[in-house]
This record gives C-alpha cells, sequence and structure tokens, in this order.
C-alpha cells in the first residue's frame, strides 16, 4: 500500500478532493485537470459536453426540481449530475422540450446520461484525489 | 437524427468514457472502448431485430 493511500493520507488529502469534487461536478473533467490528468480531463470533458449538448440541441427534457413525481425526482438528480451544463440548459431558449419525436427524447436520455456520467468521473477524480486511484 | 447514428454516437462516447474511467494504459483503454463500442452496437442491432415482428 503506498503512502497516498493510508487512512492518514486520506484525512490529509480531503479539503482538496472536497474541491476536485466540486470543479469535477461544475465543469466535467476539471477534477482531473486541477490533478494533471490531461487525458482523462480532455475525454471526460468531451464526451459529457457532447451528451450534454446534444441532449439540448435535440430538445430534450431537462428536469426541474419542483414536482412531486419520484420519477421526475429521479430525472432531475441524473440531470443535475451535469453541473454546470445543467445551468446551461436552463438558460439556453431552444423552443422548450420537444419529446413528441423520437430525437426529443433522445435528447432527453443523453442529457440524463451526460448527468450520470459526470457524477462517474466526479467519483473517479476523488478516488484519484485521495491516492486511492493513480 | 436517426436511430442507427444516435445509438454510434452514444456508443461512442460511453466506451471511449468507460475505457478512460476503467484502464490505465492508452493501449488497454482503447481496447476496451473498441470492444465496448462493437458490444453496444452489436447488441442494440441485435435487440432491434428481435423486436422487428412486433412492430408490423
Amino acid at each position: 500500500m503506498s503512502a497516498a493511500a493510508t487512512p492518514a493520507a486520506d484525512q490529509a488529502n480531503l479539503p482538496l478532493a472536497a474541491g476536485v469534487v466540486f470543479a469535477s461536478w461544475l465543469v466535467p473533467g476539471l477534477g482531473h485537470l486541477l490533478l494533471r490528468r490531461w487525458g482523462r480531463a480532455v475525454v471526460f470533458f468531451l464526451c459529457v459536453a457532447a451528451l450534454a449538448v446534444a441532449g439540448i440541441l435535440l430538445r430534450g427534457h431537462v428536469f426541474s426540481p419542483k414536482t412531486d413525481d419520484a420519477f421526475e425526482m429521479l430525472g432531475f438528480l441524473a440531470d443535475f449530475g451535469a453541473g454546470g451544463f445543467y445551468f446551461l440548459s436552463r438558460v439556453y431558449e431552444n423552443g422548450g422540450p420537444d419529446v413528441s419525436v423520437a430525437a426529443g427524447d433522445y435528447g432527453t436520455r443523453f442529457f440524463a446520461t451526460a448527468g450520470v456520467l459526470n457524477l462517474l468521473c466526479t467519483l473517479d477524480a476523488f478516488d484519484t484525489a485521495t491516492g486511492k486511484k493513480g | 437524427m436517426t436511430h442507427f447514428l444516435a445509438i454510434l454516437f452514444f456508443a461512442l462516447v460511453i466506451s471511449l468514457s468507460f475505457g478512460f474511467l476503467t484502464k490505465r494504459t492508452l493501449r488497454d483503454r482503447l481496447r476496451y472502448a473498441l470492444l465496448t463500442f462493437l458490444g453496444f452496437v452489436l447488441i442494440a442491432v441485435a435487440i432491434g431485430w428481435l423486436l422487428y415482428p412486433l412492430s408490423r
């Protein structure tokens, strides 16, 4: 076991890890960029951005937190994982969602996938920051 | 966007991400991404053909 992976080292890295997690969530790949993992940073940003932008352009439905429906809340949590792209989707005017056609339905799924993928990347950044992963 | 283009786009993006999330060397990442990409596309096409009789 390396020194960086010990519990004491984990404790010391927690403020750094918290910052990295927030940065990684807000801008996909930024957490890895701060940790100097250039390759992963670029790939994660491009992948999450491609899915999120495709979701917005295809007029997918981006869920709002103001709902009583459990499934819509799950959709919101997935979408919210996209960080900055979620806020971008709320201000970008594209005629509103249109899920009456297949493209709009794909857009909804693409955006939710972008959110969940960004959460996975954020977990990866956390593991890297705490030394659990190289 | 056609259905097939959508699955190609989805498979490409997700397989690349999975490759970089799970593997450490570039060679391993690209190999894993390629296998995952083919898996996504082939399984999607196979499911499409399996469901084809129900669409008629």
